[in-house]
């Protein structure tokens, strides 16, 4: 036999050793730690929830439960007169609001910062690190911090005063409540999207843009056809984490408005669902508002991916 | 997938990682269930008044409870928790029996008793709220008293020691489930500076009438300063409660079965507090009590508010305390009530938990350096109620004139939290302005929640 033909036998011997071994143990033993907590914290809360949604539930009474089908749905989405119709579409149009509010600065001022920081000049470590620090904090902490600053009596209010203008009820009238907690909401979170950004913009090659440089592109050109075509997979990418984390609202509405957060519409749909399952004891309503929520996500998230291309690099 | 794409796939695989980590620690630390928790402090109090009680709550505690391990759990996460520590601590250095009590307060107490009773962790007994007591006795985590503790406690006798709205609060169908231990009527705090300076006098041993509320109010309305800070949030609906009932009207009937809010005592009072906030303090609202702010930063006269404050406010030195004024016909407090009650069925912890509670009721004077008012009436009328609490003597009367609502599961929220409260809140927050309306609305959800609980709590 020839060189190559002996090569060609012996790879086709390997090759269909290995079909009849490919399969092995390895990769699930790898997932199997992270399997395990995904079972016992998302995928069983996930499906015992759907079961709790058929139920007139309360996790303290097992012995008043009775099956209630999907009256529980019926009430969010048909029976208009229902206790939680309302209020459940109510905090729902809350959250779209602040959707609209919080998403395209959290997206796009995290891009620019992150553009800003991209350069080499002294002191942008520390830059970098101190427009991520509040990211490290808690949302209570975060919440509080702002409530402090927002209130009637509080460092805010007191300037105001102090300089002669007329106190305004930050926390208790719109779109100043708005304005407040999304305020928040981008000095807590940006430095994350903001840095996420950064490892994407350092991975664009300096090549690109001496060459556009010399076919006499500016800055704003290359901007928008160098970098954000190639940051397009990480950018559809944080604007979906943000949509989700906007949805998500809870902590910054509950703490600095709190109960008002029903009269002046910054009740966020989380809040419902916390007032409805853990304040009100009616657990099955609020698991099938937990349901319906999901799977609103879900559309809008698929109807995100649609609209802004795949993840694939071009 | 190239090299590039990999890299930046673990870099922000690792951030998110890292983030998780973060969001977890910060909100989960605090899940631990404290059940065996020392007791914080093991020295004896030295400032407070010899237990006159000790020998006579030895004698009737049975030797089931000899050397019982007692964790009470409560909400009292401000100063006034560490004085029940305190006396808890004095119990236990003090009693015969080796009995030892710990006690722990919990922020969000009811979610801590709801997680405990998931998970079999309850204590032994725990400071209760008198309108969480329904609820929580329908949903199983209270336990009856045993005719035991009962008689340990006093038997028949000890009901005479309470106001009758209080002792009763402490019954669910027809079973003793809790022991009064204090009243917490509203109370109203004033600049005493401010008031001398304009001439106006207190009256000490009643409350102000309407006509001296409104001048008062008027005389100090001026300059930048507001002759009362009006919040929204628990101060209005407090508020709104007592007022109602002062022009003789009530939020709900005596079996608890009906919102009766939306009364024409009802229009009336929210129209008195909208007329008054527009007047005073149009832009003071939101949680975190920013009206109890104004007043100790001196930019109001008066605020009322919870009794919880007393120990903040004991330390500025402009600050009088008085009864809250009578504006109807008729005077009416609004007042909440910390009771005593059990979440153990065995027999021998209920005994133990009983002679806690007796010497904890008889000794209860000193409780009212929490800034409470005793429920027990030997306590208020002990003379070393003014030197312990001055604050608080000067408040004690109203305690005959709060009103507690039924023991009815889920009532308070029904009534307030989803009810009037929101109208109230709408109404001062400019959000609406047809008084009646919004009240009638929020009557109709409020009876639609009775209703629902009445049928899930039969």
């Amino acid at each position: 036999m020839s060189q190559s033909q002996s090569a060609q036998a012996r790879s086709a011997a390997v090759a269909s050793t290995n079909k009849r071994r490919r399969w092995s143990w390895a990769p699930y033993l790898f997932i199997l730690p992270h399997l395990l907590f995904f079972t016992a914290f998302l995928a069983y809360p996930f499906f015992y929830g759907i079961y709790i949604s058929l139920f007139n539930f309360d996790f303290l009474r097992p012995e008043y439960r009775p099956f209630v089908g999907l009256e529980n749905y019926a009430n969010l989405l048909v029976n208009r007169n229902s206790i939680q119709f309302t209020d459940f579409w109510r905090s729902l149009g809350n959250t779209g609001v602040f959707l609209l509010y919080s998403v395209p600065p959290l997206v796009i001022l995290a891009l620019l910062l992150a553009v800003l920081l991209n350069g080499k000049y002294p002191g942008r470590n520390l830059f970098r690190g101190l427009f991520f620090a509040p990211y490290a904090l808690s949302v209570t902490v975060a919440a509080v911090l702002w409530r402090w600053l927002f209130e009637q009596g509080g460092l805010i209010d007191t300037w105001m005063i102090n300089l002669g203008l007329s106190s305004v009820s930050w926390l208790g009238s719109q779109p100043w409540a708005w304005l407040a907690i999304t305020i928040c909401t981008i000095w807590w979170t940006i430095g994350f999207n903001t840095v996420i950004f950064l490892a994407a913009l350092q991975d664009i090659s300096e090549s690109l843009y001496e060459a556009a440089a010399i076919d006499g592109a500016n800055a704003v050109q290359q901007f928008f056809s160098i970098t954000i075509p190639l940051l397009r997979p990480v950018l559809i990418f944080v604007l979906t984490i943000t949509v989700l984390a906007s949805a998500n609202l809870f902590g910054q509405s509950h703490i600095m408005t709190g109960a008002q957060s029903t009269v002046i519409g910054t009740e966020s749909i989380i809040q419902r669902i916390y007032s409805e399952g853990i304040l009100q004891n009616r657990m099955g309503s609020a698991a099938a508002m937990s349901i319906l929520v999901a799977a609103m996500l879900l559309i809008i998230t698929t109807i995100n991916f649609r609209i802004f291309g795949s993840t694939e690099q071009q | 997938m190239t090299a590039k794409v990999r890299t930046w796939c673990w870099m922000v695989v690792f951030a998110m990682f890292a983030g998780l980590l973060a969001a977890c620690g910060a909100s989960g630390g605090s899940s631990t269930a404290p059940t065996s928790a020392p007791a914080s402090g093991g020295s004896p109090s030295a400032t407070s008044a010899p237990a006159n009680g000790d020998s006579t709550a030895s004698n009737s505690c049975p030797p089931s409870a000899q050397n019982q391990q007692i964790t009470m759990w409560s909400p009292l996460t401000g100063p006034d928790g560490d004085e029940m520590t305190e006396l808890a601590n004095q119990f236990s250095q003090e009693n015969s029996m080796g009995i030892r009590v710990t006690h722990t307060a919990q922020p969000d107490y009811l979610q801590k008793l709801n997680t405990a009773a998931v998970g079999n962790s309850l204590p032994e007994m725990t400071v209760i709220r008198a309108s969480d007591i329904g609820e929580m006795t329908a949903r199983n985590v209270l336990k009856p008293m045993s005719s035991e503790a009962l008689t340990i406690l006093g038997g028949d006798a000890l009901a005479e020691q309470f106001p009758e709205a209080v002792w009763a609060a402490g019954e669910y169908k027809g079973q003793r489930i809790a022991i009064p231990l204090d009243v917490h009527p509203i109370v109203l705090y004033y600049n005493k500076d401010m008031f001398a300076k304009a001439g106006i006098t207190m009256p000490t041993d009643r409350p102000m009438t309407r006509e001296e509320f409104e001048q008062a109010v008027d005389a100090l309305n001026k300059d930048g300063i507001a002759g009362i800070a009006l919040g929204t949030a628990y101060q209005s609906g407090a508020f709104f409660q007592l007022l109602i009932r002062q022009f003789g009207g009530d939020i709900t009937n005596a079996e608890g079965t009906e919102a009766t809010y939306n009364s024409e005592q009802g229009v009336q009072a929210l129209t008195y507090i909208r007329d008054l906030k527009a007047k005073t303090t149009p832009q003071v609202n939101g949680a975190g009590d920013p009206e109890v702010k104004l007043f100790q930063q001196q930019r109001a006269a008066m605020v009322l508010h919870g009794p919880w404050h007393i120990s903040d406010m004991v330390k500025l030195p402009f600050v009088g305390f008085a009864q809250i004024p009578q504006i109807g016909d008729k005077y009416s407090v609004w007042g909440g009530s910390h009771q005593l009650a059990l979440t153990t069925e065995d027999p021998a912890k209920q005994a133990a938990a009983a002679c806690w509670i007796n010497w904890l009721s008889e000794n209860s004077v000193q409780w009212a350096k929490a800034g409470q008012v005793p429920a027990r009436a030997s306590a208020r009328d002990d003379s070393q109620l003014a030197t312990i609490a001055a604050p608080v003597a000067a408040f004690a009367d109203e305690a005959e004139s709060v009103v507690i609502l039924p023991s009815v599961p889920g009532l308070e929220g029904a009534l307030a939290g989803q009810g009037y409260e929101v109208a109230v809140n709408a109404i001062l927050l400019g959000q609406a302005q047809d008084i009646k309306a919004a009240l009638d609305e929020a009557a109709a959800k409020s009876n639609q929640i009775i209703k629902d609980n009445a049928s899930k709590y039969q």
